[in-house]
């Protein structure tokens, strides 16, 4: 299967519609029911997939819509976790960070229903599915059961595994792991890299891996030994400094090109700016053009507009590439 | 003979309902009455649990930080809040100061007016037997605050760290000192957890330790996040004071127990505030009682660090049993069994 060069793609989240914030409001007391709530869901991420196609995005997601964190939606379906309650991340902003408590069970498929959901209506050819790893599932949680935090993310990492065998079974072709937490302890990184391979281990899609505020350095010796076809980070916060790091890299790269922590909207000319300054470092064949991180944190109208930005500007650059024959490249499950 | 006293160091979570109060305020729901009513109530209801625990060694939880910088850093000439930065090897971030010129204290730091605030809380839930209790007003350290900042404005480091001693923190233990601050907890994470080189740890210890001396304040240097073997040589420095050590980062603390038999008060952080996991009471004490051996003046036990990595339901279980053990220990005379 081919992709138009510089496939445009998100790295997931997208914010939740007003409306729905209402209706899970409602939800949570007791105003409407479960059946209401899904139907709400249901129209929402049919909403967000069409803000994305609208502005002419190549690779949908469903937003994450019905994930309400990234950590706690999996440790939810996942059995042998236990919420104690909110722990604090920064400011005045909590999360309900889960503990491990007992053997880790797959109780049954997790995101599957919103792949298949996802597919049914979008009007892409590929679309992209989001997966937490098991080295964040494991930092991001307490481990009060396994031995080392390496015994837990192992177990994590053949949870994983089961369900991207599921995706495949039913068609999807793209999915990317999230690991914003990967380099947060360096002496970590060697079985970090091992449990992320041992997710992937024996899957025939397309794997993306999405690691975002880190220090990449700390990545960089590892990106031929992860079994991924891509790395999507972020550069739109880092000035587009720092692009040495991608230098050699022999994988594809998902390079994130609008900021999602800031409210102003990007020009185009920014965003061919950024993609003119990356094919000294990496080839056009190679890149995937996508946000910084998820959108989620943005008024949806500013997510969409920086979504078209990136688009218009990749539509710039595209027209330069066709004048040297660049225009497809193939959907690359190994590089 | 030892005296043995239960503490909490730094701050508690702070509860939901609180929370939810500041998240209104933020965004204009509710009134700074309204907020301050629910500072006032949560911060009685903390002094409650910690009176009935009897622990003698207290904070008011910090429920009006966000993390160990802020807000101090806000009151602070030459200095602009800026974006979130990792708080070292945790999932938990804080907003840094950004030096931009001179570093020194505005005149409207409103944090000794919270001290005194909190005192008079406790003297109302204690019933006017508030002396029983040391409340600790707590502040990051000099060396702390300097390797945390993104420094645009300093040549040398160490003028950073002079600055952040004598212009910042200086006035303000003053002030905490009027207000009655019989004991005033520094944290200095740095220390232990080894980013700072030998130079910068030196420097840190000596004006921190200067500065103690010429206000004649009992302090508490509190360190965490790194092993306290490794660290003595810095904290020899404050010998004469409290000195907090992290027994749970500490690979083997009968390694460099002996070491320690200089100090005259040692708060030991037995209870680790980034793990959910309940510490085994009877290793708990058995620990205690090798430092009760060394015959130093005093052996506190508490928390290894802020307790705003864990749930508030497990900060409790951990007060519970921090309690209980200590109380255990007074009655064996530091004795394991
Ligand atoms: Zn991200």
């Amino acid at each position: 299967m081919n992709l138009p060069i510089l496939p445009t793609t998100v790295i997931g989240s997208y914010p939740r519609p007003k409306w729905l914030r209402e209706v899970i409001k409602g939800f949570r007391t007791g105003r409407y029911d479960a059946e209401v709530l899904k139907e709400a869901m249901d129209d929402a991420v049919i909403a967000v997939v069409r803000d994305q196609e609208e502005v002419g995005v190549d690779i949908p997601s469903d937003g994450e819509i019905r994930r309400d964190e990234m950590v706690e939606y999996f440790a939810e379906r996942i059995g042998g976790f236990k919420f104690y309650g909110p722990v604090r991340v920064w400011g005045n902003n909590y999360f309900r960070k889960p503990a491990v408590i007992a053997k880790l069970q797959y109780l049954k498929p997790i995101v599957v229903d919103e792949y298949l959901f996802l597919r049914k209506h979008s009007s892409r050819p590929v679309v992209k599915v989001t997966i937490t790893g098991p080295y964040t599932l494991t930092d991001w949680s307490f481990n009060e059961y396994y031995e080392s935090r390496e015994e837990l993310a192992f177990d994590l990492a053949r949870m994983i595994n089961t369900e991207l065998k599921k995706l495949e079974e039913v068609g999807c072709l793209y999915v990317q792991v999230d690991e914003p937490a990967l380099t947060t302890h360096p002496n970590e990184m060697e079985w970090a890299v091992q449990a992320i391979n041992k997710a992937v281990e024996g899957i025939n899609m397309k794997i993306g891996l999405h690691v975002c505020y880190n220090n990449y350095n700390i990545l960089k010796p590892y990106f031929d030994v992860l079994r991924v076809s891509q790395f999507a980070l972020e550069f739109a916060n880092r000035g587009f400094r720092d692009l040495e790091v991608v230098k050699g890299l022999t994988k594809e790269l998902g390079f994130g090109v609008v900021d999602v922590h800031s409210r102003r909207v990007e020009e185009p000319e920014e965003v061919v700016r950024a993609l003119n300054k990356l094919f000294s470092y990496v080839e056009p064949e190679y890149v995937y053009v996508n946000p910084d991180c998820g959108l989620k944190l943005l008024p949806r109208g500013i997510a969409k507009a920086k979504l078209e930005v990136m688009v218009r500007g990749v539509e710039i650059v595209r027209k330069e590439l066709s004048k040297k024959g660049l225009t497809e490249i193939p959907l690359r499950t190994k590089v | 003979m030892t005296v043995i006293n239960a503490a909490l160091v730094g701050s508690f979570p702070r509860p939901k309902g609180l929370a939810r109060l500041v998240s209104r305020f933020n965004s204009g729901r509710i009134t700074r009455e309204k907020l301050e009513e629910g500072y006032e109530l949560h911060t009685k209801k903390l002094f409650k649990l910690l009176t009935t625990l009897r622990i003698k060694y207290i904070t008011d939880g910090m429920f009006r930080w966000d993390d160990i910088f802020n807000p101090l850093i806000s009151y602070v000439d030459g200095v602009k809040v800026n974006g979130l930065y990792r708080f070292y090897d945790n999932n938990f971030f804080f907003r840094a100061p950004q030096v931009v010129g001179r570093v020194s204290l505005r005149s409207d730091c409103p944090i000794p007016e919270w001290f005194k605030k909190a005192k008079e809380l406790l003297n109302e839930v204690t019933e006017g037997r508030s002396e029983e209790y040391i409340l600790k007003p707590v502040l990051p350290g000099p060396l702390t605050l300097a390797k945390n900042s993104l420094n645009e404005y300093y040549r040398d480091v160490k003028d950073l760290i002079r600055d952040y001693t004598f212009n910042v923190l200086e006035p303000l233990m003053k002030d905490l000192k009027r207000l009655g601050a019989s004991v005033i907890e520094i944290h200095e994470p740095e220390l232990a957890y080894g980013r700072a080189s030998v130079e910068e740890k030196s420097v840190g210890v000596d004006v921190l330790s200067t500065l103690i001396y010429n206000l004649r304040i009992r302090a508490w240097v509190h360190t965490y996040f790194g092993d306290a073997c490794r660290i003595l040589n810095y904290l020899i420095g404050f010998g004469s004071y409290i000195v907090g050590i992290d027994l749970t980062s500490t690979k083997d603390y009968n390694a460099c127990i002996l070491q320690y038999s200089n100090f005259k008060s040692l708060a030991l952080g037995l209870y680790d505030s980034r793990s959910t996991v309940l510490e085994r009471s009877r290793s708990i004490r058995w620990c205690v009682s090798k430092f009760v051996k060394l015959h130093v003046e005093e052996v506190i036990i508490c928390n290894n660090a802020p307790m705003d990595f864990i749930p508030e339901v497990i900060a409790v279980r951990k007060l519970r049993k921090l309690s209980r053990v200590t109380e255990r220990l007074v009655v064996t005379g530091g004795k394991a069994y």
